[in-house]
């Protein structure tokens, strides 16, 4: 590793110009700064100069464009910290870390040079921002010498940084026994005394959330107002995440803080910084939008092509420093949208590029989805009878769907208009109608009405029909399982073997003396998730079948598809034997569909209490909302909630080129339906050693072409923008630490590393597979857990049956063949759906 | 059931057969709630109360089925009444156009989407019994519908057959009990009795190989050749009733595992004349033995067979055929079984030949039928 010992002149030269007013040949002096310090990372960082030369850079290279210079995600930094060094192990002085809300913190190493670096680039800053002159700093957030630096976490970095420009520091919070700031109301005002009284300008410092929810908050509603000395400014770091969720704007923010402190707006100075560039903030300027100073640059990239996007649209921020000198943060893309306002125009005397954040690009989270169905999760008993009486909320549920109309706009991909649809006044009323009304399905055998829902399945596959779009998004597999043949033998499988149970008592032990029979349990409730709408209809088929009414509760990102699936049941007629007309109108009669915002407790709580079976769909959130719902002890509950699954390939299915050829194909399309946010879906296929024809890494290469020819036999959905941004992220983890194989575009992803130790790969989804080398794929077993739901099997033998029963132990449920993981069948999830939606009843004996 | 890709010999039936005199009584033991019966008028006529005292179960409804070979608007009505009573049992008692009827309506009350004309692709029909479960009891020996996997629908229009062919249809228990096949008419006697000895003597030639069915082939020969003269003599000796029904019931496994060949794919075009199905099979039945017997091989199976029976070669064999034929009062030709009296024409003889060509029989023979062949044939029995 080559270190430098002298400063770079040209990083001096950035960072000692106004940096919201620069010289006119900052742009060349940052080009070449920006070169050297590329330079500097490429030969000092192997695993920087990896990730360079697949991009066919080398160390000469010279940009001219900082658009070319290649970035890193901020993900990068959260994986792959100890790879990411441009100097030797000695001199990193501290490891600094980001405070890490949800998900791994990042990390970057810091040397004196860069450590140095940081405090000349935010004094530089905080100047322009707070003038030169040294002013009192009161810090709302606990004093570090009283509570441990520890307590803190990386807040006190953050603050500390801050402190360079202090001539004075009171810290005015303590931590209560939970760790929680609490404001010292004494310590404030005696604080506020010895600054304000002798009429001097201060400077109030804290982060956003914590100061204003310890801090202006508690003292508003105290009735507090202070007079701070003209020229004293608020400055507040750490981001809005915390208060966006209150629902608190930057609007309220300012002006609680201006009437707390009787400021103007204009002297609240909110700071966007993140710890991969640690040093480098950006300040609101006089236009209220965030400045990039002088040693820094803004890229927006398109978050799906990744290609830098025209002044004025949205996109992911990407940031450029030469600041970083231990570690090749030269170049970063951030999970943040933002957009660019203007670029250096130098109105209000600020000549630099002005931004403003838009949002996060979330991370991909287990996604609670609709093709599985899960174990029963009893809501604790104490849930139960704690949830008591709800706060009444005005119930706001709306009327999507029922007998008499699809309110749902033809074009199943049409926006649906919330407001212009009827609201549902009382939902219990709705229940106990669709009950009634549920009594016509008596009339039918249950073999009639798989004879409808089959007719109605082969409707959706007509060549005109305008869900056709849907053919490979799911429908011909949905469409299939709900044809007559499939219907019947989940049907018999589910209810003892013998599905004329619902038509009828029949006998119990081989005697005409003890019979038992299935009768429907009522009304069923499902809550659906908005990334699996289609999927929804797997378990109304069943609910249909058991002669059960159904009361539908889409997601807010909900889609018209299942309205549309059940409007081709509006006038199907059949003629079933001895002229009987078979009618689908019966079966819409106890269907509705509804929707109702969260903040709705009182129609969540109708929906719930009317429920004799809930059936709950999506992830970990909204399934538990689900089941504290209020509801009577004999409801049932199905849930269908957040599971993942692998696959494992035994070196015995690789002996020959046709295997490999065989086994690629069939995992490419295991990965590929639904774009793999089926739970059932693989996110990691280990691959033993050893195989004839084929090792793990060539199969993972053949996987990829495979997966190229599945991108076009199942084409992918369209990827959203905070996938988009994973998807590159991982990408780039990957380069530093394996191999990747990739779509010119985000359709599709394969990563290869040797880590099999590591178990499973954390999910991606949007068809990212992660093939891992095993050396005995029995250990893979291991890595089932009671969340994943589907392993699939290319295995042979007591070998397969071996792993399945021990992977049974640990807690999956599902071993299918490789190719058809994502067919839904029966049982899944270790249940028979279908057996939940019955009660059983015996007539004679028992003997 | 092994889902089979290779056609591998194997015997498959019903799934409990029961025989003997009074063995209409285990239908006591059946462990159903609710039981349909479906029996022809002369069933019903002369046995409705042994049927009803020999069931115990706690819903007995009774469908008196109008007899004829089974089209579909028959099959419909019948599973319409079926499907009133949501049944975990059928009972079919009677012929083979009974059991057949009762099969298709089965189908159609478990599968009311069934489409005929998709289910007649051979294996096509599967999942049954998820509803309902099927006794046979035959009242005539010959049919070998209680261990068939086949079922015939009728066109009444074109008089052309179609079958639905499924293992599923093979009922779950077949009682043969002779005191039910009393009263039935001499002329069904004959036929089905002849149509039993063609199943057997043909299938024993059949392309499918199968020796654990050739040696219930050679029983059954001998059985119905030493049988079926007496039953027909002697209607009311239940022991030789029963012996030929087990006989009939050999030879109905034999065809299910064999497939007969000429004889049978000419006999399924004749229907439409009027022709009575066992009777067309037994004309035919000669005719063809000797037309496939230009056949080396074929002629040294029947050789065999002769053998089996104690004649010395295959003449032996054909001459107890034409004797039992003198003995029972077969007609000397199909001609004047011909309920509609009419000359096979050039036209209609196509059509015959076409259908026999097409008959999942002909695929059973030995030899391939060309018109010539059937010509012969037809000309011989005619």
């Amino acid at each position: 590793m080559v270190t430098m010992t002298q400063e770079s002149e040209l990083f001096t030269q950035l960072v000692t110009q106004n940096p919201f007013n620069p010289d006119d040949d900052r742009g060349q002096t940052f080009l070449a700064a920006v070169n050297e310090s590329y330079r500097h990372h490429f030969k000092s960082c192997k695993a920087y100069q990896r990730f360079c030369m697949r991009r066919g850079l080398d160390e000469a290279h010279k940009f001219n464009c900082l658009e070319d210079v290649p970035f890193l995600p901020v993900q990068a930094f959260k994986e792959n910290a100890d790879l990411l060094s441009s100097v030797p192990v000695s001199e990193i002085k501290i490891s600094l870390s980001s405070s890490a809300t949800s998900g791994k913190p990042s990390t970057v190493v810091i040397d004196k040079k860069t450590s140095k670096r940081q405090i000349k680039a935010l004094a530089a800053v905080l100047s322009a921002v707070l003038g030169r002159q040294r002013r009192p700093f009161i810090v709302f957030d606990a004093d570090p010498h009283k509570v441990g630096a520890g307590s803190l976490g990386a807040r006190n970095a953050a603050v500390r940084g801050f402190l360079n420009l202090a001539r004075e520091v009171r810290y005015v919070m303590d931590l209560d026994a939970n760790g929680k700031p609490v404001l010292n109301e004494g310590l404030f005002e005696q604080a506020l005394r010895e600054f304000v009284g002798k009429g001097e300008p201060i400077c109030v410092l804290g982060f956003t959330y914590v100061l204003y929810s310890y801090g202006i908050k508690p003292l508003l509603d105290m009735g507090k107002q202070f007079q701070l000395a003209e020229g004293s400014k608020v400055i507040h770091i750490g981001g809005w995440k915390k208060l966006k969720d209150q629902k608190i704007s930057k609007g309220v923010f300012n002006a609680e803080l201006s009437e707390l402190f009787r400021i103007e707006p204009t002297a609240i100075v909110d700071f966007y910084g993140f710890t991969e560039q640690m040093g480098v903030t950006y300040p609101d300027g006089p236009n209220g939008r965030k400045c990039v100073p002088a040693f820094s640059e803004l890229i927006v990239r398109d978050p799906v092509t990744l290609k830098p996007v025209p002044d004025g649209q949205e996109g992911l921020l990407e940031f450029i420093t030469p600041l970083p000198y231990s570690y090749p943060g030269l170049a970063i893309l951030t999970d943040d949208l933002g957009v660019i306002r203007s670029r250096g125009d130098g109105e209000n005397g600020w000549r630099c590029t002005e931004f403003e954040i838009l949002g996060r690009a979330g991370k991909a989270e287990p996604r609670g989805c609709g093709d599985i169905m899960g174990d029963k999760i009893d809501a604790p008993l104490s849930a139960v009878q704690q949830s008591g009486p709800k706060e009444f909320t005005e119930p706001e549920a709306r009327l999507l769907f029922d007998h008499d109309k699809n309110r749902c706009p033809e074009n199943i991909f049409d926006p649906v208009s919330i407001g212009e649809l009827p609201l549902v006044e009382n939902l219990a009323k709705l229940a106990d109608e669709l009950k009634q009304s549920r009594n016509v399905l008596d009339y039918y055998t249950i073999d009639e009405l798989i004879c409808l829902i089959d007719r109605a399945a082969q409707l959706w596959m007509l060549p005109d029909s305008h869900l056709a779009p849907l053919r490979t998004q799911g429908l011909q597999f949905l469409s299939g399982w709900c044809r007559a043949q499939s219907l019947r033998s989940t049907a018999d499988q589910s209810l003892r073997g013998m599905r004329g149970f619902l038509d009828g008592p029949r006998s119990l032990d081989g005697t005409n003396k003890r019979m038992m029979f299935a009768r429907p349990r009522g009304l069923v409730s499902h809550w659906l998730a908005g990334n699996v709408p289609l999927l929804g209809m797997l378990a109304l088929a069943q609910s249909i079948l058991t002669r059960n009414a159904n009361l539908i509760k889409v997601a807010s990102s909900f889609s018209s598809v299942l309205p549309a699936l059940l409007e081709t049941f509006r006038d199907l007629e059949m003629i079933g034997p001895k002229g009987r007309i078979l009618r689908g109108n019966d079966i819409l009669k106890s269907i509705a569909i509804v929707y109702y915002p969260r903040r709705d407790q009182t129609s969540a709580a109708a929906m719930s209490e009317n429920a004799d079976v809930r059936i709950a769909w999506g992830g970990r959130d909204a399934i538990e909302s689900t089941i504290n719902l209020p509801r009577c002890y004999s409801t049932e509950d199905i849930i269908f909630g957040p599971k993942l699954s692998y696959m494992v390939i035994g070196r015995e299915m690789l002996e020959t080129e046709r295997m490999v050829r065989r086994y690629c194909r069939r995992a490419a399309t295991d990965a590929s339906v639904f774009d793999q946010y089926a739970c059932a879906s693989p996110h990691t296929i280990f691959v033993e050693s050893g195989g004839a024809a084929s090792g793990p890494r060539e199969f993972a290469e053949r996987l990829a072409s495979e997966m190229d020819k599945a991108s076009i036999r199942i084409p992918k959905g369209l990827v959203d923008l905070d996938t988009a941004a994973q998807i590159e992220s991982i990408r780039l983890r990957y380069e530093f630490t394996g191999e990747v194989w990739k779509a010119a575009n985000s359709d599709w992803t394969v990563l290869y590393d040797e880590n099999s130790e590591q178990g499973l790969a954390d999910p991606c989804y949007s068809r990212v597979i992660t093939v891992r080398a095993i050396d005995d794929i029995m250990h893979a077993a291991e890595f089932a857990h009671s969340e994943i739901q589907t392993v699939g099997l290319a295995l042979s033998g007591q070998r397969k049956v071996s792993f399945s029963q021990r992977a049974a132990q640990m807690g999956a449920e599902r071993f299918p063949d490789v190719g058809r993981m994502t067919f839904f069948d029966t049982p899944w999830d270790g249940i028979f759906p279908m057996d939940r939606l019955v009660k059983w009843a015996t007539i004679g004996g028992p003997f | 059931m092994l889902q089979l890709r290779i056609p591998l010999p194997r015997f498959i039936g019903s799934g409990e057969v029961l025989h003997g005199r009074g063995s209409l009584s285990s239908l006591r033991m059946l462990d159903g709630v609710r039981v349909v019966v479906i029996a022809s008028r002369s069933v019903l006529k002369y046995h409705r109360v042994l049927i009803e005292k020999s069931i115990n179960n706690l819903k007995l409804s009774i469908i008196e089925y109008s007899g004829g070979e089974p089209t579909l608007d028959e099959v419909f009505r019948l599973a319409g009444q079926i499907r009133q009573e949501r049944p975990d049992w059928i009972i079919a008692i009677g012929g083979g156009s009974v059991m057949d009827a009762a099969k298709l309506a089965w189908v159609l009350y478990e599968q009311p989407e069934a489409d005929f004309e998709i289910l007649s692709r051979p294996f096509a029909l599967r999942g049954l019994r998820g509803c309902c479960r099927f006794v046979a009891v035959p009242t005539t020996a010959g049919t070998g519908s209680e261990v068939s996997s086949a079922a015939l629908l009728s066109d009444p229009v074109s008089g052309s057959k179609k079958a639905i062919v499924s293992h599923e249809l093979l009922p779950d228990i077949a009682i043969l009990d002779p005191v039910i096949t009393i009263n039935v008419p001499k002329f069904t006697l004959v036929a089905a009795g002849i149509d039993a000895l063609a199943h057997s003597v043909e299938s024993y030639v059949s392309r499918f190989n199968n020796p654990f069915a050739d040696i219930q082939i050679e029983k059954s020969v001998a059985m119905i050749l030493q049988c079926l003269p007496k039953t027909i003599s002697d209607p009311e000796d239940h022991e030789i009733r029963l012996e030929m029904m087990l006989a009939a019931m050999m030879a109905g496994w034999a065809q299910n595992l064999k497939v007969p060949g000429l004889g049978h794919a000419l006999a399924h075009q004749l229907g439409r004349f009027g022709i009575n199905h066992g009777m067309a099979c037994g004309g035919l039945l000669v005719p063809s033995v000797y037309s496939n017997m230009a056949d080396k091989e074929v002629k040294m199976r029947y050789k065999i067979l002769a053998e089996k029976i104690g004649e010395s070669d295959e003449e032996g064999l054909i001459n107890r055929i034409n004797e039992l034929k003198v003995k029972i009062g077969f007609p000397e030709n199909l001609r004047s079984i011909s309920e509609k009296k009419f000359e096979l024409d050039d036209e209609l003889r196509q059509i015959v030949y076409k259908g026999a060509q097409s008959d999942i029989c002909a695929s059973a023979n030995p030899v391939v039928l060309t018109d010539d062949i059937l010509g012969e044939v037809l000309n011989e029995a005619w």
